[in-house]
């Protein structure tokens, strides 16, 4: 058993020591991913720690001549030339400084920006953290696109993507809201058979291919153990506040996956992650805006990102940039307005991590990217501009605060000091 | 290094510099790996065991339980389904992991087929009127277990599945039963996985196990069929004289019904001579099969099928047996191949080569044809095999599939919602984008699967397809209607090189993009490695900075001096003008994108830009069979470019090592270039074998694409395979 399996296995018997002390029994316990959820809001308000969650912000094609030049702060949080739009959350914002991508700038394999490359890891950090403290959530983490066009996911085991990257948003929310276990006490029987049948069919492939393909299949399995841990923890009776009748798009927002709607869908997708972690159904989300290739284009904006970058006039860069961080802006905003269920606001609780793939675009550079956390409560030192030799440490940082810092670093020299609180 | 100052490249500078351009060099086309057909034994391809794709994925369904998964239920679902892993531009799900979020979105989307069909009680898939619910399990089993699966299914499993026909999971509604049993299957790694894995030739030299497998042959006796059950109440039986040959099997299908005041399971005992020859506790309520080899009977011999009591007197507990059939049985042993294999060599098996077959060709699960040539053993020789593949080229579903194929070859995808100027390029109208890609597919399709024109026809022909919409477009008119059509003797464009999908992908809002399409160029249709732009230390510095801010403020004078307007060539000539870019633009890039020049952004031939400015369509291919390579090729404009390309052997052997890799999930050479998988020496060389003898094969039959796509079936590194290391 790897070291992940273990800590996610405590999690787990942690879980269910909770259920006993809140006094709840299993056969009460019911059925519905809402149900599941709901549980573990109120494990978590028993544990600080264990309510913490985060966003991983993909922002492709870095900034203009680096982050120095056109991102970073002052030290007196006085906003650079794309970062102006941050102005009413900067105090929420911790900026990093000096940031070098390892393993370098570029459009291709982006799943470097969250670790998939370093060694020992399990894959991209948001996979590591679904591992360890995302077992017991009914998505251990969950992956929202913006006109990816559902291309080169930045969550990654290696070079092999993972593939529930959702660009559609009403996609997600049914997925997220639709998708529940069957409550009923023969549903729950019958949900946990399909499992029991596809573990036995995996079990079958695994012993006829002996160590062939051991890493994909055990990856195969733990998703259908996930899956059958789902039914046994899934309840069906209440809800966190809010989460009993959650509606889609209550503003009636373009849903139409074209790159003019950009703003629109982004904005959806930010209700859909922040409706999730509300409603305690991951505590996990990555956001990823665009491809590698920054192939695409945003709302009110003229031609497509890449060809931005390229242009040769950097005003057409920058006004992608700006326009990415103000819906940064947005999301953090939203965080700040959102009632978290537990008490306080979702800012709190939730770290936002802006991570890039390069430094700048043009140059296809890595060092000095825009990279920077948002959030996360009294338990980040923020509204300062601090150095960071490396996004790795950032990484590191962010699975710290996730109270995941025992998992392997995805940095010889781990988590930055001075972030945490 | 950079050029003009080399002295600030310190450190490791050097050697990225050199790690970087060695990369142009290396495995630059699709035919360098071969070794040479002389020395090519057996060529082993890579055992794979392929996540379905979303189109595979949704296909299926659509092919074993009638729902579409968009039609039906909704783009939002069909967009649930999990994406694929690209490489090389092409969907390849070789390396692809089920995570947790994946196999929640299968099950997301399994749901709601399966409640989709709950909602007519599964008419459109089963009839099970008159059936009991065991009844009922054992016909969608025989029905579909094999589909869904793409190969027979096991005794165990077939009373495993069986037993979701029971009260405790149906709770008396018999859909339930079909429901669940579909829900399973079709989450099932058995049915998830494309198994190309084969059976190690070790086994089938020496036998698979220690308790060999028997199946029957010759004339099988039927005795009790489900159409006329045998209800066998205590104490009681059944008795028939079956002939006998020595070497024989009984199957026999029963369930049990518990006594009602012991709750006690019958017992079925086979007896004669006066002898037990088996005796099995029937300890179930659907119906389950079992099988006996019987070795001690020859001739006529009467034998009784008893409910015996083996525990309390219980009047009630029957046994009710649905099939009875004898017949001589042989042990099952998988045909030895007539090559001699390498002892770490795997042989695909008849279903795994049926199910191969149809998703290569038709992108679906295999139809009951491919599965009963499987069951059949008629999957073995090259002409049954060729067979097969015409057979499925030449359906709706593979032009589908090829059309798709073709799509992510060319990668033009794109064109649907591309951002273009609509104040420039008014009449290019979401009806012209949707013609433009079904353009594509049609000739290709018309091309390699119908062969209505010359294989060199795909890149240079003087034909079109398109309907009124896109004819009038294109400013050629003569076609009314909305379907697509062939249009020929057309002058103004030369083949899929200057299709409109190709030449709008690879241009801007209003620029045409000289860069992108001299790299698409390359890389689709030449297979060259053309390398990313160079990334960190080998653009960083202020050398760099300097040279680029030097190119632009003379870009901004050149401006100044003409209106500011100049032609997308003019612009691209500043732009990649300091010296570190001219490195790969001064010949790999730009003479190439300059001389397609004489089409716009939308695909339209064009002599003036948009601005009005003639345009200058002079170009030059340096390198054709590999990007630094010494010949090069001159030529005014894409049309002469597309046919300067058209009959070159990089051209074809490009072509056929992209039709190799849909099949085997690699190029010959590499598996992507921007990965650092490598292929082994000892792999190259096998596809490199391969990809010749397919060139040769297509040479040897007057460049025919169909004679190509059959040889695919039968190479050796679709049947014979070896564990790679990804």
């Amino acid at each position: 058993m790897t070291y992940e399996k273990e800590i996610a296995n405590i999690k787990r018997r942690d879980f269910l020591k909770f259920i006993g002390k809140a006094g709840l029994s299993l056969p009460v316990l019911q059925a519905s991913s809402l149900g599941a959820g709901m549980l573990l809001g109120r494990q978590a308000m028993a544990a600080d720690l264990a309510m913490r969650r985060v966003i991983f912000l993909f922002v492709p094609g870095g900034t203009p001549l680096a982050a120095a030049h056109s991102f970073t702060p002052t030290d007196s949080l006085q906003l650079n030339t794309c970062s102006v739009p941050l102005e009413s959350v900067k105090q929420q914002c911790l900026f990093f400084k000096g940031v070098d991508i390892v393993g370098g700038g570029g459009h291709g394999n982006s799943q470097r920006v969250l670790g998939a490359f370093a060694d020992g890891v399990s894959g991209t950090v948001d996979l590591a953290l679904a591992e360890v403290v995302g077992a017991t959530s009914p998505f251990s983490s969950l992956r929202l696109g913006v006109r990816s066009r559902e291309e080169s996911a930045v969550s990654a085991r290696g070079f092999t993507r993972v593939t529930d990257l959702m660009d559609n948003p009403i996609t997600a929310f049914e997925k997220l809201f639709g998708g529940g276990i069957d409550s009923s006490p023969i549903g729950a029987k019958r949900d946990t058979k399909v499992q029991q049948l596809n573990l036995q069919a995996l079990q079958k492939i695994k012993n006829k291919l002996g160590n062939y393909e051991l890493q994909r299949l055990e990856q195969h399995e733990a998703a259908i153990n996930k899956l059958k841990t789902d039914v046994e923890n899934a309840a069906a009776n209440s809800v966190p506040a809010g989460c009993s009748d959650p509606s889609f798009n209550p503003e009636n927002l373009s849903t139409e996956q074209v790159d003019s709607q950009f703003s629109d869908l982004f904005h959806l997708q930010t209700e859909n992650a922040i409706m999730a972690l509300k409603c305690n159904l991951t505590r996990i989300v990555t956001i990823q805006l665009g491809n590698n290739g920054s192939e695409f284009g945003a709302t009110g904006l003229e031609g497509a990102y890449h060809g931005a970058i390229h242009s040769g006039v950097i005003e057409r860069y920058e006004a992608f940039r700006i326009y990415f961080s103000a819906l940064s802006a947005h999301l953090i905003s939203r965080l700040a307005e959102t009632d978290d269920p537990a008490g306080g606001k979702m800012i709190d609780s939730t770290l936002v991590v802006h991570v890039s793939d390069m430094a700048d675009g043009n140059a296809h550079t890595g060092d000095d990217a825009p990279y920077f956390f948002a959030g996360g409560g009294s338990a980040i030192d923020k509204g300062k501009v601090m150095t960071a030799s490396n996004h790795h440490r950032i990484l590191d940082t962010a699975a710290e605060y996730m109270g995941a810092g025992d998992m392997p670093n995805y940095d010889t020299d781990g988590a930055l000091s001075g972030v945490l609180l | 290094m950079p050029l003009s100052n080399p002295a600030s490249c310190t450190g490791s500078c050097a050697d990225k510099v050199a790690q970087h351009i060695s990369t142009w060099s290396s495995s630059s086309s699709s035919s360098s790996s071969s070794s040479g057909g002389a020395n090519c034994g057996v060529n082993y391809g890579p055992r794979l065991l392929r996540v379905l794709t979303k189109n595979e994925f949704a296909n299926s369904i659509k092919a074993i339980t009638k729902v579409d998964v968009i039609a039906d239920l909704g783009q939002s679902t069909f967009d649930a389904i999990p994406a694929d892993n690209v490489f090389d531009g092409f969907s390849n799900n070789t390396m692809t992991n089920v995570e947790a979020g994946a196999l929640q979105s299968y099950g997301f989307v399994v749901n709601k087929v399966v409640n989709k069909l709950l909602e007519s009680d599964f008419a459109d898939m089963i009839d099970c009127s008159g059936l009991d619910e065991s009844g009922c399990g054992a016909l969608f089993l025989e029905k579909y277990g094999q589909r869904i699966f793409r190969r027979n299914l096991s005794d165990e499993e077939v009373n495993t599945y069986s037993a979701l026909f029971t009260s405790e999971y149906t709770a008396g509604d018999v859909n339930q039963g079909l429901a669940l049993a579909l829900r399973s299957m079709l989450t099932s790694p058995y049915f998830l996985y494309r198994d190309e894995t084969g059976i190690s030739i070790v086994e089938i030299k020496n036998g698979t196990s220690n308790t060999p497998e028997y199946e029957a042959v010759g004339e099988l006796q039927s005795f009790v069929t489900a159409s006329s059950p045998e209800t066998v109440d205590l104490y009681g039986r059944v008795a028939f004289s079956p002939n006998y040959t020595g070497n024989d099997l009984i199957v026999i299908t029963v369930s049990g019904v518990k006594g009602p005041t012991h709750g006690e399971w019958p017992t079925l005992s086979i007896e004669s001579n006066g002898g037990t020859l088996a005796e099995v506790l029937v300890n179930h309520s659907y119906s389950k099969t079992y099988k006996f080899h019987i070795t001690d009977l020859s001739g006529t011999a009467y034998t009784a099928f008893v409910n015996t009591n083996a525990g309390q007197h219980d009047p009630g507990k029957n046994l009710v047996i649905s099939k009875l059939q004898v017949s001589a049985a042989q042990e099952k042993v998988p045909t030895l191949p007539a090559e001699d294999l390498d002892d770490d060599a795997y042989v695909l098996t008849q279903f795994q080569l049926a199910s191969f077959l149809a998703f290569t060709f038709t992108g679906t699960t295999p139809d009951e044809v491919l599965l009963n040539a499987a069951a059949a053993d008629e999957l073995q020789t090259n002409a049954q095999i060729a067979a097969q593949i015409d057979r499925l080229l030449d359906t709706q579903q593979a032009r589908k599939h090829f059309g798709d194929y073709a799509t992510q070859w060319l990668k033009v995808g794109r064109i649907l919602d591309i951002e273009k100027n609509s104040d420039t390029f008014p009449d290019f109208t979401p009806d012209v984008r949707a013609a433009m890609a079904m353009e594509v597919k049609e000739i290709f399709n018309h091309v390699v699967l119908d062969e209505g024109e010359p294989f060199t026809s795909l890149f240079d022909g003087n034909f079109i397809f398109a309907n009124e919409i896109l004819a009038d477009f294109y400013g050629l008119g003569g076609v009314s209607g909305s379907g697509m059509q062939k249009i020929s003797n057309v002058s103004s464009r030369a083949g899929l090189i200057t299709s409109g999908a190709f030449l709008t992908v690879n241009a801007h809002e209003q620029d045409t993009a000289p860069i992108l399409r001299a790299v698409r160029l390359r890389t689709r249709f030449l297979c060259h490695n053309v390398p990313l732009p160079p990334t960190g230390v080998s653009l960083s510095g202020d050398d760099f900075d300097e040279a680029r801010q030097e190119a632009i403020e003379a870009w901004e004078a050149y401006l100044e001096e003409n209106g500011g307007k100049a032609t997308s060539r003019k612009k691209y000539e500043f732009q990649t003008s300091a010296d570190l870019c001219m490195n790969c633009h001064e010949e790999m890039i730009n003479p190439l994108g300059f001389g397609f020049e004489d089409f716009d952004a939308v695909g339209l031939p064009q002599s003036v830009d948009y601005n009005n400015l003639d345009v200058e369509y002079d170009g030059t291919l340096y390198g054709v069979n590999k990007v630094n390579g010494a010949e090069s090729i001159a030529f005014e404009g894409a049309k002469q470019l597309a046919h300067e390309l058209a009959g070159l052997d990089i051209t074809r052997q490009c072509f056929i090592d992209n039709i190799f890799r849909l099949a085997m999930g690699t190029g010959s050479g590499y598996i992507d270039r921007t990965i650092e998988i490598n292929l082994s020496d000892s792999e190259k060389e096998r596809y490199g074998c391969e990809v010749e003898a397919l060139d040769k094969q297509m040479k040897a039959s007057d460049y025919s694409t169909r004679a190509l796509l059959k040889a695919i079936g039968s190479m050796d590194s679709v049947r014979y395979r070896k564990d790679v290391q990804r």
